[in-house]
């Protein structure tokens, strides 16, 4: 797996500066909530700003993905014996690695700096909810193999937002389907900036991101299987 | 017989209701150069799709070094350079090697420079593939074949696109990577012509059935040329062939006809020395055809079947 990780890091920094717009889009989402709300930024004004900027991110990973297979240099992976476990797993790596440095880790210490509260909570629950539209959008990546796949996570996005942000602005009236829309990470996203943390929204974000992860890794390993002739075990 | 390095036994693979590989049977022995020939769309890049792990056969068996090792473990020891050349073509020539040299877990770094100084690349340098010409792609994909020195190499028609001096040259480089590195070599060509200096086995393929196998030795003597003589007394010809004018390349066929193999050139010496014994010439003409007759004919051959089955 340690080679496939090498070369996909060596491919995204040599083929058409793929890292630098992955780079680029994360730091810009980061950026997103300044763009909004100037200087003058909290917990609250971070969380409502987290899904429009892991939307930029998430985007240059789908079509950094889909590239590779666009230029069929993904078949190398497949005639190399390489398995599909190793294969979905060591794009998990690279592309959570890049998010995590690139996004994750600037947006946590420019929280920290800005908001003077007691943010541990947030922090570690704002990065299980980006793993999962990161795996969501890394998975979908893997099943529709082109980088027009990466156009489904970006309808998703907007598909929860609508709702999410309607509701955090107060201009529609969701409070009946609150604890049914808990269970979406945008929806998520934005309601840490404003409620208190319950244990069971604890739970509905960590259920919620070990079922849909589980559930987009079996897709991904049976689309792998019916299309190529690879291996099942681990290399 | 040497050592089986690919073995596909009873392969066939459908899409939708169109068979395109019919129940293929192929051996290729460690050190040998199996040419796989048939026209567009017999099958040939399906079955090394299937080879590479592309394709899923429907039913069927391949095994790679006769089955010591699962065949997937098997593909990191060859290579496939299958339809056209696999290659980024927003990266230079060089970093399509590294990323490939990478993805294979190949650890010499110098072998990149080696492989694009035998294709003729050396001096590309920054140049994206995109503004690479269709023989200077195809080049590369052999490049790329060739890295890793593995012990199996598939080609799919690689001299696609190449001129004259580029097919001579992977000719050369093919032939000097089995001598060097007892390599075996899968190649499939649409001309015969292309392959016949090169292979040392052949497999004819239409409607991914095989049609014939055989060794180039066998393919040559099929396809030499020589006269066929018939007279009122074929054992006294025999004796005179032999005594008077020293043929020993000669076979009897269907009882009453000789093959002669040797003095082709020599017809009227041959018929001078016949007639002179006191015998009658009944029959007495030269043929023959060349390798590429005789493929297409065994391909008409079997597209007559198909339409009278």
């Amino acid at each position: 797996m340690k080679k496939l990780i090498r070369a996909e890091f060596y491919r995204l920094i040599h083929s058409s500066h793929c890292l630098i717009y992955v780079i680029g889009l994360s730091l810009l989402g980061v950026l997103f909530p300044f763009m909004q709300n100037g200087f003058i930024i909290n917990r609250q004004v971070f969380a409502s700003g987290i899904p429009t900027g892991i939307m930029f991110a998430l985007i240059s990973v789908g079509i950094s993905i889909g590239r590779h297979y666009k230029s069929r240099t993904a078949c190398y992976e497949i005639m190399d014996g390489a398995s599909a476990h190793s294969i979905i797993i060591s794009r998990i790596v690279v592309y959570t690695s890049l998010i995590f440095v690139f996004y994750y880790i600037p947006l946590s210490v420019l929280l920290m700096i800005f908001d003077n509260g007691d943010n541990l909570y947030f922090i570690l629950l704002v990065l299980i909810i980006i793993l999962r539209l990161l795996f969501f959008t890394v998975f979908v990546s893997l099943i529709f193999k082109t980088a027009e796949g990466a156009a489904l996570p970006f309808a998703r996005f907007l598909i929860e937002m609508l709702p999410a942000m309607l509701y955090s602005t107060g201009e529609l009236d969701l409070s009946d389907a609150e604890s049914f829309l808990e269970w979406y990470p945008l929806f998520q996203c934005l309601s840490l900036g404003t409620k208190t943390v319950e244990n069971t929204f604890i739970l509905k974000i960590i259920i919620g991101f070990v079922i849909e992860s589980a559930v987009m890794y079996v897709f991904a390993y049976i689309s792998y299987s019916r299309k190529w002739n690879v291996r099942s075990a681990f290399t | 017989m040497g050592q089986t390095v690919i073995e596909i036994k009873g392969i066939t693979k459908a899409y939708r209701k169109t068979t395109v590989v019919d129940n293929f049977n192929l051996l290729v022995e460690k050190g040998h150069i199996c040419g796989l020939i048939g026209p567009n769309g017999a099958g040939k890049t399906t079955i090394m799709k299937i080879l590479a792990g592309l394709t899923r056969a429907d039913s069927g068996e391949i095994s790679f070094f006769s089955g010591r090792e699962p065949i997937d473990a098997c593909r990191s020891k060859m290579s496939f350079m299958i339809e056209a050349p696999i290659i980024d073509y927003e990266m230079t020539a060089y970093d399509n090697l590294a990323y490939l040299r990478y993805v294979k877990g190949y650890p010499d770094m110098g072998r990149i420079d080696e492989v694009l100084e035998l294709v003729g690349l050396e001096n590309t340098g920054k140049k994206k593939c995109r503004k690479f010409s269709l023989g200077m792609r195809q080049r590369l994909g052999i490049a790329m074949a060739l890295l890793a020195k593995p012990e199996i190499l598939v080609l799919d028609e690689p001299v696609n696109g190449l001129d004259p001096e580029g097919i001579s040259d992977v000719r050369a480089m093919l032939k000097r990577l089995v001598e060097e590195s007892k390599a075996t070599i899968l190649i499939s060509s649409h001309l015969l012509s292309e392959l016949s200096e090169l292979c040392t086995d052949f497999t004819f393929i239409n409607h991914g059935k095989v049609i014939e196998s055989l060794s180039a030795e066998e393919l040559r003597v099929r396809c030499r040329n020589f006269i066929s003589l018939r007279t009122n007394d074929i054992n006294r010809t025999a004796e005179v062939l032999k005594d008077r004018l020293a043929i020993r390349d000669f076979s009897v066929c269907h009882g009453d006809i000789i093959h002669i193999f040797e003095q082709i050139d020599n017809i009227e010496r041959i018929s001078k020395a016949v007639t002179d014994s006191g015998l009658i010439i009944t029959l007495l003409y030269e043929e023959g055809q060349s390798l590429e007759e005789y493929y297409l004919k065994k391909v008409a051959d079997m597209n007559e079947k198909a339409d009278k089955g």
